[in-house]
């Protein structure tokens, strides 16, 4: 270990030209590999108020068709939404909420209108998504059900609205309506996609906003499914039901058309697809995988060849070793190892720039107009065993392709030419 | 008992249109603590037999016994280890590996034995230099030593893994003759007190008489 | 010596090979890029036949009834005439040359209400598919949209005073729809047989965004009943942020009518362009990756290549070579390397253009990108090569056959 590090520090200083290249080569390649599966993993990792993301489906959207010239598709009523998603077998908690926000003004006790981002949720929302209470409790399904005009608001939304006033129990005016404030939360970040909102407004089942038709309206369903429950099992629950609703819409003629619904994280993550389509995860999973490719093969062959010209001037050195008793296997092994370390430093500041980088540019994950420049990742979503375990296994595919070759050629070196050059 | 015997020792290398002979038919036998030297003209096949009793390369025909040891066969492995615990070597051009200094120079053949400590190597580095008289520079790099104290360094390298054979190819001939003179010394110090065998290749007369006996090659023969 | 030469051309003989193969891949994956930022820019410098600048957006909004902030009507008043206060009062506003109202009518709005029109003749109905756009005729002067045969957006807000229509030509035709031509200057029917509407003339079609193609048509439709939900003001010239600043609470509500998430139109433009961008930025990032990568590996080999030479480099220097002699072949070969690569990957290019195995649609464009993958990949060389071939030229040959 320590002549290897004597040899490159040697190189550095012999060599520092080429010791740059190999070392911005390495860390340009896995700062933008970095970024790209970064940006995946924070549409993936769990963390508050979505810390449910590995156990939560999402029942979205509803297509129907009508002998195939007439396509309707949209979120669902709360009527359709409920015949297809409440009560599934392995499903502990079942939430109907609207997941797109409306832009909201609302008033609190002070004289201006602010601007808020508002969600319509059910009392089961917060049994799913963990959204800390400040002050004051979450909704009733009584009041969820009656329609009860009360909201619970966020931290920023408390402070705008209410200054020092105590917001609980206060009303505040939401889009021109009055609401009872019952409880604050902590704020959250607009990358919760799912979770997030300044301001929670009772989904009331019969809210006229919320319905476009018998069969469409904004309504989608949540469901925090029990530890070790497959999602399969549950799609294919929510399969049958669309069966049964095919045979109750037979008679008008239509029928619906399935999109694999419930979703997991993977597919929210990347945006859910129209309403109208199968996601595919699939395409952006190869599309990811061809730029990883490209990012590491291209450096890798500048790697390697760099490797290979710096191999040549220690030919030498390798032909003594064998005469010493080196076998060849462990010329390979030394030289693999020795540009590992290499690899690593480089990649160690790839890694540095890209979490830095990830961190403070929200334009990574969704426009800024939509998330406001202060949507950040929280840090411990980039760097955590996971991204540390790619960036280790990164480097160790970027050296085992550019080293290989080098090494092997250099161990097949015929030790009596090698020692006799110059 | 020879420690080294070589019979029926010919190479001859194969390119696409000629076919060169380096050696043809070689038998010697060289005793335990004997110090051999081979002359002869340039090209006339010296270096590839020390290269074949090496074990760096394979005879075309023949047969090759080191310390009572056939190797007509034996993996790289095999061969690796072998050189390791009994080959010393000594190079005209020194080749000592320019990134690491003195005291990592001569451990080197250590590093490639098996269950020897780190503190063990140390010590044994210790002990070479300082009977080399090398010690003051176990922190130099190659480049800020002298032609004559890069050899001292490899040969300590070839000393280091107390080797029951050296095999010297043309040590002094970088050096000037007074620093050629002290490698001689060295190389008979070496032979006198630990009883190493050395085989040496040089052009200079005066230097191969000193030692107990002179092979003549001419055009891949020996003629004396 | 000769063994050495041989040697030294095998050596990079290996190096060459692997320039090449580097060369070649990022001249593929180059080409692919800009091929695809081609297609966007074509698409993007198509005429939208609208004025994309100076528009302020805002949703309109009615107090529900149950709402203690609900304001009872008289018999002179409904939500409708508030709304046209509110609108008389926006005209009002020294920054406003146009309001505007509609409905499904905003640009950069994902939504597609598809419907179709319908030319009864006595042998067969001929159909017209398309987006419908609903608006108040102001709406014309807000977007500043264009007739087809040079309407201004006046006359073409006058057709729709009139309770008349206006569709757009198809931009991806589709042998199965008939030619709108055929529905200028009829009487046709808009969604079921009862609603009849005459065609006045033909407009640019308002696409949903600017690198997206018309699917089907546009039609403008008159509002007839419907509550336009959008409002849209044209400011004067550089004026959105000081409109958006300039509005009070009044301004905005007007008895039960208000209206809120104003922004301006850049704003909904970056956010409807948002993924498009992303991929326009990731593809920039890449391909400049790939450049410096490029420049590293030509630097890199090339300053190899002239430690390894420099001997050689004396002799020529020695027998008369001038130093730009020894630039100039370093700079070269470089090239004659780029050319290797590029010819393989031209091929490989029309290849995948041949089969249709990528998704982008084939221009001319996409053809003229592979020389210009050629000039940046050249320029990359040159630049990467300057330093050690201008090392390699200030060889002082006395020294460096000396240390030979």
């Amino acid at each position: 270990m320590k002549t290897k590090l004597l040899q490159i520090l040697y190189d550095v200083r012999h060599q520092p030209v080429i010791a740059w290249v190999t070392f911005i080569a390495t860390a340009l390649s896995i700062f933008l590999i970095m970024v790209v599966v970064m940006m995946q993993r924070v549409s993936v990792v769990p963390f508050a108020p979505e810390s449910c993301r590995d156990r939560l489906l999402l029942g979205a959207y509803i297509h129907v068709s009508d002998d195939g010239h007439n396509d309707s598709s949209a979120p669902m009523s709360y009527e359709i939404a409920r015949k297809l998603y409440e009560g599934l077998d392995g499903v502990e908690h079942t939430s109907f909420f609207i997941r797109d926000w409306d832009p909201v003004d609302v008033k609190g006790t002070k004289n201006e209108y602010i601007t808020a981002k508002s969600r319509f949720v059910d009392a089961e929302f917060f049994n799913i998504f963990d959204h800390k209470l400040l002050q004051g409790r979450f909704f009733t399904p009584e009041e969820v059900k009656a329609g009860i005009p009360v909201a619970i608001i966020s931290e920023r939304i408390a402070r705008e609205a209410f200054g020092d006033d105590n917001p609980v129990g206060a009303t505040i005016i939401i889009a021109q309506k009055d609401y009872r404030v019952c409880g604050v939360v902590a704020d959250s970040s607009p990358l919760a996609s799912t979770a997030f909102a300044d301001i929670f407004r009772v989904a009331w089942p019969e809210n006229p906003e919320l319905y476009y038709g018998d069969m469409f309206g904004r309504f989608y369903a949540g469901l925090l499914v029990a530890d070790g429950v497959d999602f399969e099992s549950v799609r294919e629950q929510v399969r049958r039901r669309y069966d049964e609703l095919d045979s109750e819409l037979a008679p008008e003629g239509k029928k619906t058309v399935y999109h694999g619904s419930p979703f997991d994280q993977e597919v929210i993550g990347a945006g859910l697809s129209g309403s109208n389509v199968t996601p595919d995860v699939g395409s952006a999973r190869r599309m990811r995988y061809i730029i990883y490719a490209i990012l590491l093969i291209v450096p890798a062959i500048n790697l390697s060849s760099m490797l290979h010209s710096r191999m040549r001037r220690r030919v030498s050195e390798i032909g003594v070793r064998r005469a010493y008793g080196c076998t060849r296997s462990r010329i390979v092994f030394d030289i693999i190892s020795e540009n590992f370390i290499v690899t690593l430093a480089g990649g160690f500041i790839g890694v540095a720039a890209g979490v830095i980088f990830a961190y403070s540019y929200s334009g990574l994950y969704g426009s800024v107009a939509t998330l406001g420049p202060e949507a950040r990742p929280e840090i411990g979503a980039l760097l955590n065993w996971t991204t540390i375990g790619i960036a280790v296994g990164l480097c160790f595919i970027l050296n085992i392709i550019s080293a290989s070759v080098p090494a092997i050629q250099a161990a097949r070196v015929n030790p009596v030419e090698a020692i006799n050059k110059k | 008992m020879s420690i080294i015997r070589l019979s029926g020792i010919s190479k001859v290398y194969h390119t696409k249109e000629i076919e060169t002979t380096a050696l043809e038919n070689i038998n010697i036998n060289v005793e335990r603590g004997e110090f051999v030297s081979i002359m002869g003209p340039s090209g006339c096949g010296k270096s590839t037999l020390l290269n074949i009793i090496g074990l760096l390369d394979r005879p075309t025909t023949g047969s090759i016994e080191l310390l009572g040891r056939s190797f007509d066969t034996g993996s790289d492995g095999d061969l690796a280890h072998f050189r390791n615990e009994n080959l010393g070597f000594v190079f005209q051009s020194f080749h000592l590996i320019p990134s690491l200094n003195v005291a990592a120079n001569v451990e080197l053949p250590l590093t490639y034995r098996s269950g020897m400590h780190a503190a063990e190597r140390r010590r044994r580095v210790q002990e070479v230099l300082e009977r080399l008289e090398m010690s003051h520079r176990i922190k130099h790099l190659p480049s800020q030593l002298s032609g004559g104290q890069c050899q001292r360094v490899a040969i300590a390298r070839a000393m280091v893994g107390r080797p029951a054979i050296i095999l010297a190819d043309e040590p002094t001939g970088n050096l000037d003759s007074k620093m050629g003179a002290e490698v001689m010394a060295l190389l008979h110090k070496l032979n006198k007190e630990d009883g190493t065998t050395i085989v040496m290749v040089t052009h200079n007369e005066a230097q191969a008489l000193e030692t107990d006996r002179i092979i003549r090659f001419f055009d891949g023969r020996v003629i004396s | 010596m000769k063994r050495h030469l041989l040697a030294q051309m095998r050596n990079e003989w290996s190096s060459n090979i692997w320039m090449i193969v580097e060369l070649f891949i990022v001249s593929v994956v180059l080409w692919f890029i800009f091929a695809t930022l081609a297609m966007y820019y074509s698409m993007y410098k198509v005429d939208k036949g609208w004025d994309s600048h100076d528009i302020c957006l805002a949703s309109t909004n009615v107090v529900p009834q149950d709402s203690p902030h609900y304001h009872p009507y008289d018999s002179t008043s409904t939500p409708r005439t508030d709304l046209q206060l509110l609108v008389n009062n926006l005209r009002n506003n020294e920054y406003v040359e146009a309001v505007g109202l509609g409905q499904n009518a905003l640009p950069y709005n994902y939504n597609y209400y598809g419907t179709s029109m319908g030319l009864v003749t006595p042998d067969t109905t001929f159909m017209y598919y398309a987006n419908r756009r609903m608006m108040s005729p102001d709406m014309f002067k807000v977007f500043r949209i264009e007739g087809a045969n040079g309407e201004t957006p006046e006359q073409l807000a006058e057709i729709l005073e009139r309770d008349q229509v206006i569709i757009s030509g198809y931009e991806l035709f589709d042998e199965n729809l008939s030619d709108p031509d055929r529905f200028i200057g009829q009487q046709v029917f808009i969604g079921d047989t009862a609603s009849v509407f005459y065609v006045a003339t033909k407009a640019y079609g308002m696409r949903r965004s600017d690198y997206e193609p018309l699917r089907g048509g546009v039609v403008y439709t008159p509002l007839g009943g419907i509550w336009p939900r959008e409002l849209a003001v044209r400011v004067k010239p550089g004026m959105s942020e000081k409109f958006l600043q300039s509005l009070t609470h009044d301004d905005k509500q007007v008895g039960n009518v208000y209206i809120n998430n104003l922004r301006t139109i850049e704003a909904e433009r970056e956010n409807a362009h948002y993924d498009i961008n992303v991929s326009i930025r990731n593809f920039i990032i890449c391909a400049s990756f790939l450049l410096l990568v490029i420049f590293l590996s030509f630097l890199g080999t090339f300053w190899f290549r002239t430690q390894e030479r420099t001997s050689e480099i004396a002799i020529r220097i020695t027998n008369g070579a001038t130093r730009r002699d020894i630039f100039a072949r370093f700079v070269g070969e470089g090239l004659g390397l780029l050319v290797i690569a590029t010819v393989a990957a031209a091929i490989v290019d029309i290849l995948l253009i041949k089969y249709d195995t990528l998704p982008i649609e084939i221009t001319s464009l996409t053809y003229y990108v592979i020389p210009f993958v050629f000039i940046l990949l050249s320029a990359m060389t040159v630049a990467a090569i300057w330093t050690p071939a201008s090392k390699a030229m200030k060889i002082d040959p006395a020294s460096a056959l000396k240390d030979q």
